[in-house]
């Protein structure tokens, strides 16, 4: 099972931010004023992502290069006026001559320069870790994974969501509102309080409304499903439906052609966390989804037996162990095979 | 290792590349091994705590990483352990492999925006603190610092983007 933390953006998205802040660690290492609280700072950034780690280590190993230095030898120099090096004497005398040739073109390619960082300083900040989360999310914020995986994201408000397999969600915040649209897949929610900024969620059953709570919100392949583990739900089922339900601790709502409302057991929270389903009527064909999701695994269901009618409480991270207990019962085998699992009838 | 232990995205045949790759680099099919095991299962540790597109990519991008870092230290031993027995001239492959980054590190210092490059240069080069660079160009520490930062950062750019396209491999 994948957990990752705050993995917002894929990493190749992120890197020319990584590349920034490792180079601004790089020189502020080097520059011999680094503090020992940016020392703390920078253990903290590393500790942060492998991510950070590397390209670091990258940007350290290169500022540091013989070949780097050997490199700069050869570098058209700025025709301003620099102490040499008794070492350049010689290569500096040729230089000179070369810049007095090409001074006009000098002036006017650093003239454009000046006014490339003028702009260029908005866009590119190299500070170690820019506060921004909060305006990024202001343009949108995708969230997925894929089947197996698992992530969890703080949020900037201080809401946690963490999306189970094979999901998709989208965050979107404004100042008077917390935005989050549920596409795919589970999540559950720790919702930070707030009266003045209310929590949104739509699904593509039902409206969630919330100020400050803690819930399971399920994509089945017809329904939707919240369940509350703490303060009031409010979920709407249609986008156009004017009645609301107000749902109290323990309450189950499942929303599809029908609603119904159920109770759950809420006094274990880390049940869905550790792959536990407690289904009353649920479809074998829909168990396995739920199943592929959770554990990564790929799983194909015999036709004759994807509607079989399944009830009970549920291991879904373990595909071996649920289908050779079920098995048993319901009257179908398991086996593996390449990359997947197949359920077949017994005769 | 077998194959179904690789990390996501990554099959027999890209492990088959990177070794190879390595032995061109590193000049010993040994050293080449190791290094390759070493990077697949760094690679498998960044993929649970990351999202990564380009597997293949970020895959030998670890491994020249560790090579590096595998040279630095060897060169610190052979300067630090076996002082009279060095001999000062460099492996052919070393040779190769430093007039590669020699020709790239010089192409993407030519990219960098002229007041950037004098920066750089007076810094690494000149070993000049940012308040002589500030005096000489005019500009204020925090600034200069600025533009050591932009020019590394550039230069990682470059590097990554002209590695794995052949154009001049590390």
């Amino acid at each position: 099972m994948v957990i990752r933390i705050g993995a917002f953006r894929h990493y190749e998205e992120r890197i020319d931010e990584i590349q920034a802040q490792a180079a601004f660690w790089v020189a502020r290492e080097n520059s011999g004023r680094i503090r020992e609280a940016e020392r703390i700072e920078l253990r903290e950034w590393l500790a942060r992502s492998p991510a950070h780690e590397l390209e670091y280590t990258l940007a350290d190993s290169l500022y540091a290069d013989e070949t780097l230095i050997a490199a700069l030898r050869t570098a058209p120099r700025l025709a301003a006026q620099r102490r040499a090096t008794p070492v350049e004497g010689a290569l500096d005398r040729v230089k000179r001559g070369l810049a007095a040739i090409a001074w006009p073109k000098l002036v006017a390619a650093s003239l454009c320069i000046a006014l490339c960082f003028a702009s260029a300083r908005v866009l590119f900040q190299p500070k170690p870790d820019a506060p921004t989360e909060d305006s990024r999310l202001a343009g949108g914020m995708v969230l997925e994974t894929r089947p197996g995986e698992r992530l969890l994201v703080q949020l900037p408000d201080g809401s946690r969501v963490e999306l189970g397999g094979d999901a998709s969600a989208e965050a979107r915040f404004t100042p008077a509102e917390r935005h989050f649209a549920l596409r795919r897949g589970d999540a559950h929610f720790d919702v930070a309080h707030d009266k003045s900024r209310p929590f949104l969620i739509q699904t593509r059953r039902a409206g969630v409304r919330v100020v400050g709570t803690r819930f399971l919100i399920s994509q089945l392949r017809d329904d939707t499903r919240v369940d509350v583990y703490d303060g009031t739900v409010e979920v709407r089922p249609d986008r156009n439906e004017t009645s609301k339900l107000l749902l109290k601790r323990g309450s189950r709502v499942t929303i599809g052609r029908d609603v119904t409302l159920t109770h759950f057991d809420a006094s274990d929270e880390n049940d869905w966390r550790n792959g536990w389903v407690d289904e009353a009527q649920i479809s074998l064909g829909e168990l396995a989804e739920l199943v592929e999701r959770r554990s990564g695994e790929r799983i194909v269901v015999d036709q004759g037996l994807s509607q079989l009618k399944i009830s009970g409480r549920f291991r879904i991270n373990r595909p071996d162990e649920i289908f050779d207990k079920l098995g048993r019962v319901y009257g179908f085998k398991n086996y593996h095979k390449g990359d997947a699992y197949y359920l077949i009838k017994v005769d | 290792m077998t194959a179904n232990t690789l990390p996501f995205g990554i099959g027999v045949g890209e492990r088959r590349a990177l070794v190879a790759f390595l032995v061109r680099k590193a000049g010993s099919e040994m050293l080449a091994e190791d290094i390759a095991h070493d990077a697949i299962i760094r690679l498998v540790e960044f993929q649970r705590r990351e999202k990564v597109r380009n597997s293949k990519a970020l895959l030998f991008k670890i491994a020249v990483n560790l090579l590096i870092n595998h040279q630095r230290r060897e060169n610190r031993t052979v300067e630090g352990v076996t002082d009279e027995f060095v001999d000062d001239r460099p492996t052919q492959d070393r040779t190769a492999l430093d007039s590669d980054r020699l020709a790239q590190l010089q192409r993407a210092i030519d990219a960098l925006p002229p007041l950037r490059r004098e920066v750089l240069v007076r810094r690494r080069l000149e070993n000049q603190s940012y308040e002589e660079i500030g005096r000489a160009l005019n500009l204020s520490s925090a600034a200069v610092e600025k533009h050591v930062v932009r020019a590394l950062a550039s230069l990682r750019a470059y590097q990554d983007k002209h590695v794995f396209e052949g154009v001049s491999p590390w």
